[in-house]
């Protein structure tokens, strides 16, 4: 764990994660009519693959990406839907193999989210263990860890009641806190986790900048681009699983909102087509984005 | 591919400009490890090892989480085997007569019923411990074998209480068994049957992750291999003067281990050293087999 100043903007150190011409794709089912069963990505299948009874095609998620992140950064991942960034995503974390190039870091990078591990029968009580050994603590951190849990999940006795038994809020709750109770050196957040009442949410808005702000490095995926221009001090921008735009998150942002903006007009009005752009904010010889004077937007 | 922007550099079209950086070269001087990559086999033991709370907690409340949902709770980790005890008792010794040539038949099957469930449940569940858990597999990092491994350790604690059972039913049959010093034997029994279990668990859900068709096989499997094991008859009976039938039908290693289990048990008799060999060789043999196999594949569990 760094201790990174809490002041906006950290001091950039060295780099943390490094993809290196990262590709990913998929072999997706295909229906007899030729149209692809829904999958993760939801986008048209590139080519026919071969296959012996089912009919299989190929859907290239993530087109050779490639990018330095450097500790103090925070990354924000933009695109429509289905331009592969939680793709992306989770293949910084290692959870989908990449099929050429390589993502390298200096810590196993940690995807949020801890659903998955905890089961509805047993107490929260229970869960927190469980889910914090899922996550990768020792006993002796969860015995440390247990009371900020619970008095952050704000449950009070309800944490011996089995899971199930809980409302909705209450359950995203204790899964924020048992997700969020330590810093990872490289932390990845998919969406941001929004449930709860409003004084929970400001708790946990509150949380998601402490973490960011003392994790090494931080990714972002997010459609939601004001929040990826509040905690994003850089963006990468996907389209179609190919880096369009890496930079500051300012700039990208604006250029990413601006060929938005073109395309619904060119929807609406008819015309030519925007452009997609393809200038990405300049690297500077330690292949840190800097900014570059000329407009680099459509 | 496309285009990058002519005359600016990027991280994509940096090559055409200074010559294709080396970012490999880069992240190794900066002491940077690749991600997702199957580690070394010692790595991944140790990595299974440092995971030993995750996956004893993991079987342990699995546990507690289906007994949950019973009004019974863990009885009927008791109660079922017993049940099926009975049915096998009903339609095998009364109905169909297998019980001729068998002494006390009720202990006869009953170890033998208890004994192939332990397996069969380690089968059906070590099937489910990677498809069934797709989500905890898509997002959290962990080595993935802890799954079958906590599946495996699940069906041991479960098995405790089912153990006594048989012995009780056992010591209970109107026909009495020698008791001798050889009860202890159902130790070293049990645990290599643990092993053998978890050889299997690893190797079969591995086959159903890669290939899911062959889970709708596996009861099937069962079956042949419940009525070829000598559950509930001798293969005496149907063998006896066949010697190449009879070589296969004992080769099979749930016959080794119900022998074994009989011997100890039932009859007070030393079982020959060849099985006790047989049974020590199926099972580390198996898992072997089965744990590099499950390694070798490791990176293919999170595909979806």
């Amino acid at each position: 764990m760094t201790d990174a100043p809490t002041v906006p903007g950290p001091p950039i150190g060295p780099p943390t994660v490094i993809l290196d011409r990262v590709q990913i794709s998929f072999e997706v089912p295909v229906d007899g009519g030729g149209k692809p069963r829904k999958d993760k990505s939801g986008r048209p299948p590139a080519k026919p693959g071969r296959g012996g009874s089912t009919r299989t095609t190929t859907v290239r998620a993530v087109r050779s990406v490639s990018a330095v992140v450097h500790r103090g950064e925070s990354v924000g991942i933009i695109g429509r839907n289905g331009s592969g960034k939680s793709t992306l995503l989770r293949a910084v974390a290692g959870l989908v193999p990449v099929q050429s190039g390589q993502v390298w870091s200096v810590a196993p990078p940690t995807l949020l989210g801890v659903d998955a591990a905890l089961l509805p029968n047993l107490s929260g009580d229970r869960n927190i263990v469980l889910g914090c050994l899922a996550l990768g603590f020792s006993r002796r951190e969860i015995r440390d860890m247990k009371d900020g849990i619970i008095e952050f999940s704000g449950l009070g006795d309800a944490i011996h009641r089995p899971m199930r038994t809980y409302s909705s809020g209450m359950g995203s709750r204790l899964r924020f806190a048992i997700a969020t109770a330590k810093v990872p050196e490289i932390l990845l957040i998919d969406e941001a986790l929004n449930t709860g009442d409003a004084e929970f949410k400001r708790k946990s808005e509150e949380r998601l900048n402490g973490l960011r702000e003392h994790a090494g490095t931080f990714f972002l995926v997010s459609h939601t681009l004001s929040a990826i221009r509040k905690t994003c001090s850089r963006a990468l921008w996907l389209d179609d699983g190919v880096l369009r735009m890496d930079g500051p998150a300012d700039q990208v942002l604006d250029a990413y909102t601006d060929y938005q903006e073109a395309w619904d007009a060119h929807k609406k009005k008819g015309g030519p087509a925007p452009g997609k752009p393809t200038a990405l904010v300049g690297l500077d010889a330690d292949l840190r984005p800097v900014p570059v004077a000329e407009d680099v937007r459509v | 591919m496309t285009a990058g922007a002519t005359g600016r550099t990027s991280s994509r079209d940096l090559g055409a400009v200074a010559g294709p950086p080396d970012l490999a070269a880069l992240a190794q001087h900066h002491g940077m490890r690749p991600v997702g990559r199957r580690p070394g086999l010692r790595q991944y033991v140790m990595q299974l090892w440092a995971r030993r709370d995750f996956i004893v907690t993991l079987a342990r409340s699995g546990i507690a989480s289906s007994s949950s949902q019973h009004r019974l709770g863990q009885v009927w980790l008791v109660l079922t085997p017993l049940l099926q005890a009975a049915v096998y008792a009903v339609v095998f010794g009364l109905l169909l007569d297998t019980s001729r040539g068998i002494e006390n038949f009720i202990g006869y099957l009953l170890i033998g019923i208890f004994l192939f469930q332990y397996t069969a449940k380690s089968i059906t569940e070590g099937a489910k411990s990677i498809t069934g858990n797709r989500k905890l597999v898509q997002v959290l990092s962990f080595p993935r074998a802890a799954l079958p491994l906590s599946v495996t350790l699940r069906n041991a604690l479960s098995f405790g209480p089912a153990l006594v059972v048989m012995f009780v039913m056992v010591w209970v049959t109107p026909e009495p068994e020698v008791i001798t010093w050889r009860y202890v034997l159902v130790v070293p029994v049990v645990a290599l049957m643990t092993v053998f279990n978890l050889g299997l668990a690893l190797l079969i859900a591995r086959a159903v992750a890669v290939l899911p068709d062959v889970s709708q096989v596996i009861p099937f499997a069962l079956r042949i291999w419940f009525y070829t094991s000598g559950v509930f008859f001798a293969f005496d009976r149907f063998a006896g003067d066949q010697p190449v039938v009879r070589a296969v039908l004992e080769a099979n290693p749930m016959h080794v281990f119900l022998t074994l289990g009989r011997d100890a048990l039932l009859y007070g008799e030393n079982s020959p050293g060849a099985f006790w060999w047989q049974a020590v060789a199926w099972s580390f043999g198996l898992l072997l087999v089965g744990f590099v196999s499950f390694w070798l594949s490791e990176e293919r569990y999170t595909r979806d």
